[in-house]
């Protein structure tokens, strides 16, 4: 459990650059196509802050409770969730079933897809040149989310 | 930590009478079927019990005869659907917009692409249907249709409403005779017992609720 990584986002250091966009649909579909990325950067006009929306992979997903086909796994060792593609039937429930909607619907191959970090060296913390995204583990991402967002809302 | 079967007992202590079956087919999936007028009395008790609600969407399945409302919630880690079934006739769908804001939209794009009526929702317009489309003609409403093949519908309404459908031959009226009955039989409809007995048979095996049957009206609820 300490050691499971997931990715941090920082809002403050986000330029609004897109490249993790860029590398996340390259690396999985050898394709510059934004809409092909398993996360994607809004702008908040609010408060003209950057924001992402990315999988977080939760420790009880709720993906995974409402997948009708049990294509959804959550490695307990490593944290991951994955979505496997030979049981997926494409019914998109689990993209309704996100608070973010991280899972999304490839119709190329009619399955749903989402972050799979993969394999664990994500490509966009990598091509982040302002470190605005990062891997940290899961205690400080939960730590640094409940600062910057939960305090907020409060 | 809220487990599948703390919700179930909540909403069965919540609804009592009105709640018709609770079921968790999988790990952290909970099913609760509901009679449609106890929706928003659901809604209101999972409002008031857990503080992290959220509203997943609403689908609605045209089920032939009936519309199913499945309100699909996200409680403490485990996925909730209330399920309600709606007769066609009736056509109307309770709105929870006012309990829970996020619902305004599917639930006109309900109405939209079924064309039933919300009621209580505040802006009862179209959203993704054009202003001009006819209020008839629906793209994901059916006809009033049931199970049954329209040359078994005659046969299944005498058989539940009179319990006789098979005509007695001449040939059989004619031997019934020679052993010194009657040339037909007494029906089932004369003896009030009988009756009983046999529709009683009908409601044990659901039948009558497969077909469509409607009791008080002794007809079948479609043609």
């Amino acid at each position: 459990m300490d050691r499971q990584k997931v990715l941090l986002y920082n809002p403050e250091r986000c330029t609004g650059c897109r490249f993790c966009e860029i590398a996340c649909a390259f690396y999985h579909f050898k394709k510059i196509d934004l809409g092909k990325a398993h996360l994607h950067i809004q702008f908040n006009e609010e408060n003209g802050e950057f924001e992402a929306i990315y999988c977080q992979h939760c420790d009880k997903p709720v993906c995974i409770a409402s997948c009708p086909s049990e294509a959804i796994v959550k490695d307990e060792e490593t944290g991951w969730v994955k979505i496997n593609p030979a049981r997926c039937i494409g019914c998109k429930t689990c993209t309704f079933a996100c608070p973010l909607s991280a899972p999304w619907f490839n119709a190329d191959y009619h399955v749903s897809m989402k972050c799979d970090f993969c394999d664990g060296d994500p490509q966009c913390a990598t091509v982040c040149s302002p470190q605005a995204i990062q891997v940290a583990t899961r205690k400080k991402a939960w730590e640094f989310n409940e600062k910057t967002y939960v305090e907020d809302v409060k | 930590m809220t487990t599948e079967n703390e919700i179930m007992e909540y909403m069965q202590q919540e609804l009592g009478a009105d709640l018709i079956e609770a079921a968790m087919p999988r790990e952290r999936r909970v099913s609760v079927k509901i009679k449609p007028v106890a929706l928003r009395k659901a809604v209101n008790a999972l409002k008031k019990e857990y503080s992290m609600l959220r509203f997943i969407t609403i689908s609605a399945i045209d089920q032939g005869l009936d519309f199913e409302f499945l309100h699909h919630f996200h409680v403490d880690e485990t996925v909730l659907t209330l399920r309600s079934l709606k007769p066609k006739e009736d056509n109307t769908l309770e709105s929870i917009v006012d309990l829970i804001p996020a619902a305004n939209f599917i639930e006109r794009e309900i109405a939209d692409l079924f064309g039933v009526k919300l009621l209580g929702h505040p802006q009862p317009q179209y959203l993704i249907l054009t202003k001009d489309w006819p209020e008839k003609n629906r793209p994901l409403r059916g006809p009033l249709e049931g199970k049954l093949p329209p040359q078994a519908r005659p046969v299944a309404e005498a058989l539940m409403s009179t319990s006789c459908v098979a005509p007695v031959s001449t040939l059989m009226q004619k031997r019934r005779e020679e052993a010194g009955l009657p040339r037909t039989p007494p029906f089932a409809f004369t003896d009030e017992k009988a009756m009983q007995e046999f529709q009683g048979l009908i409601k044990g095996t659901g039948l009558d609720e497969k077909a469509g049957f409607d009791w008080e009206k002794k007809r079948l609820r479609y043609r």
